[in-house]
């Protein structure tokens, strides 16, 4: 499955619509505007703007918005569950800002997870990538005993390991230094190559180092 | 493969929180649950086998009733009237559900007697034939057929009449007692005087039957001197006989009283032992079903609340893209495995303690029923709940 286009139309978080929290000037809500495949989006603002929020909209964890989101024109309220399995598994990947990697599996065996579902990567690829950013020692220990930085590293080679049209990336390097942050780039630019797929990620100030073919403050 | 790998990663991340003390408790009630409801049904079975049991013969066997109209002081029945079972009613009886098959007894339609010689004493009575359908029989008499080129009549007779014979006639004459061997050896005498000639022809004793209390002879015999020698008006039958569907006696016993029907071979010993055996199995096949749904419920609250401590982990596979029936099916194994452990046990409970108490059904005379339908029920019991187990999964999975 692919999705060209994600269109927002006049996107608001309740919270802001109701008053609950302070609504900020933005550059998307509120607003009509469109994410294209292929395309690289840096999203940015301070914490409390709604960048988690935002990414989780779009990967129809959350519905908590007024307005309209679209993919390919279609509205994603209307989407089965069984439409939603098939959009994570081929067409949206997602690197969450906490990794959110299963405590009791092994630093391979989260990514082999998702790569036995997407059938898109093997355990040999697997490893390579997670020795690609310094895993390697770390591979067989258990998610739990990882440092946030490790978990982080582990989480986006997890969110590539599939095909997509879209990869959102919640302030990934949030927890990297900059050799770290230099190695997951490298990697996260070949991959979203390869695919030809859009980039949207989030942050607060440190960057992935990517170029980016627009910047929207939120 | 890739599938076997998730499945295996997937229990890793989904075992968490399990609670082997719920899951042993519902087990272990489970397994008592279906326990009670395979006896039960096992119990059911082979206690019917022995209320019917009673009374019945090994001529004509449990079920089969000979059915008469009650006597009444009319004046038509003080001039010989006789009183017969109409079409309409015999049409009316084969209607009712307890009702299998029912025939009416052909009579004889001339007078007869029979005579025996015991070496001095001479044996003489005045008689009368009555036949049914050979298949009404569940194993017919050795050499139970007439051959007018041959003719000799086998008869079965009321087994009431050898101990009448015994205990009252023969010490009063001082003839020999008989048992039921010596008695079917003897050679009797049949005389037969009818409107159309008189014959006298070879008899003997086929056998005894406690159920069929009449004097009865093959029907082709019957038929055939009637044909012979007897009159040509053929009265409306006064006897039926009637096979009866297991564990209806009760139904059967109040249409009969209510119709004037008398019926014999069924006894009021038998109807209340089945009323008994349903009432004692009932109520311990409801105990054995209440156990399972308490059973039931022990599963439901614990899944609902292993699922709710998982609640964080579910949703994250569910963000990865996997199909909440494919992580129900995770907790779906579990199920499935704990059922079949408690049916297998259960199963294996029935199959031990049953040979105990058809040993002694054995020795009783009563062949015991087969476990096989006790089996099938408790194996549906317990496929019941597993299906509402796994179908509830798959909502609590879909709501987490």
């Amino acid at each position: 499955m692919e999705i060209d286009r994600i269109q927002l139309e006049n996107v608001l978080p309740e919270v802001f619509a109701a008053g609950i929290a302070p609504r900020r000037e933005s550059e998307i809500w509120m607003l009509d505007l469109s994410f294209e495949k292929g395309r690289r989006y840096l999203v940015s603002a301070s914490s409390g703007a709604g960048k988690t929020s935002l990414c989780a909209y779009i990967c129809g964890i959350r519905s908590d918005y007024r307005g309209r989101i679209m993919f390919d024109g279609r509205d994603i309220r209307t989407i089965s569950q069984a439409g939603w399995n098939d959009i994570r598994q081929s067409a949206i990947a997602w690197l969450p800002q906490d990794a959110r990697l299963f405590p009791t599996l092994t630093a391979v065996e989260n990514v082999m997870l998702k790569a036995s579902l997407t059938k898109y990567r093997n355990e040999k690829e697997a490893r390579r990538m997670l020795a690609e950013l310094g895993l390697e020692p770390f591979a067989d220990r258990q998610a739990r005993l990882l440092s946030a930085g490790q978990q982080q590293r582990v989480a986006a080679v997890r969110a590539i390991c599939q095909p997509f049209s879209f990869l959102l990336l919640d302030e990934p390097v949030s927890h990297l230094d900059e050799a770290a942050n230099r190695a997951l780039s490298e990697m996260i630019d070949a991959e979203v190559s390869r695919q030809g797929a859009g980039i949207i990620t989030t942050s607060v100030g440190n960057d992935l180092l990517l170029e980016t073919d627009s910047v929207l403050c939120l | 493969m890739k599938r076997d790998i998730r499945h295996r990663l997937l229990w890793k991340v989904l075992k968490a929180n399990i609670s082997i003390s719920q899951i042993a408790g519902y087990a272990l009630a489970l397994f008592a649950g279906l326990t009670v409801v395979a006896l039960a049904a096992a119990l059911y079975g082979d206690g019917m086998r022995v209320a019917r049991a009673n009374g019945s013969d090994n001529i004509f066997p449990a079920g089969f009733v000979v059915l008469s109209k009650q006597s009444q002081s009319s004046p038509l029945s003080l001039l010989g009237e006789r009183q017969g079972f109409t079409e309409e009613e015999i049409d009316a009886l084969a209607g009712q559900p307890w009702i299998k098959r029912c025939a009416p007894f052909e009579s004889s339609r001339f007078d007869a007697s029979v005579s025996a010689d015991f070496g001095a004493s001479r044996f003489s009575t005045a008689i009368f034939f009555e036949a049914v359908p050979d298949d009404f029989f569940d194993s017919l008499p050795k050499g139970w057929d007439f051959n007018p080129s041959s003719p000799e009549v086998p008869i079965i007779l009321p087994a009431d009449y050898l101990a009448m014979y015994n205990l009252g006639f023969a010490p009063a004459r001082g003839l020999p007692r008989l048992s039921e061997k010596m008695i079917m050896r003897i050679p009797v005498s049949v005389f037969i005087s009818g409107e159309k000639g008189m014959a006298t022809l070879r008899g003997r004793i086929a056998g005894f039957s406690n159920r069929l209390n009449t004097i009865a002879v093959p029907l082709g015999f019957l038929k055939w001197s009637n044909q012979t020698y007897g009159s040509e008006s053929a009265p409306a039958p006064s006897r039926l006989i009637a096979e009866t569907v297991g564990g209806k006696e009760a139904d059967a016993e109040a249409y009969f009283r209510k119709n004037g029907i008398d019926a014999s071979g069924i006894s009021g010993e038998t109807s209340r032992l089945t009323t008994i055996v349903r009432g004692v199995t009932g109520v311990a096949g409801g105990a054995g079903c209440a156990l399972c749904l308490l059973a039931f419920l022990i599963m439901s609250i614990s899944l609902r609340l292993l699922v709710q401590k998982n609640k964080d982990a579910i949703n994250d596979l569910r963000r990865l893209g996997l199909p909440a029936g494919e992580i129900a099916g995770i907790y779906r194994r579990l199920v499935v495995a704990v059922n079949a452990a408690a049916l297998l046990g259960g199963l294996t409970v029935l199959y031990a303690t049953a040979p105990m108490w058809h040993q002694t059904m054995l020795t009783l005379g009563v062949t015991p029923a087969s476990i096989f339908p006790a089996a099938i029920a408790t194996i549906a019991v317990a496929a019941m709940l597993t299906v509402a187990s796994c179908l509830s999964l798959g909502a609590l999975i879909r709501r987490a």
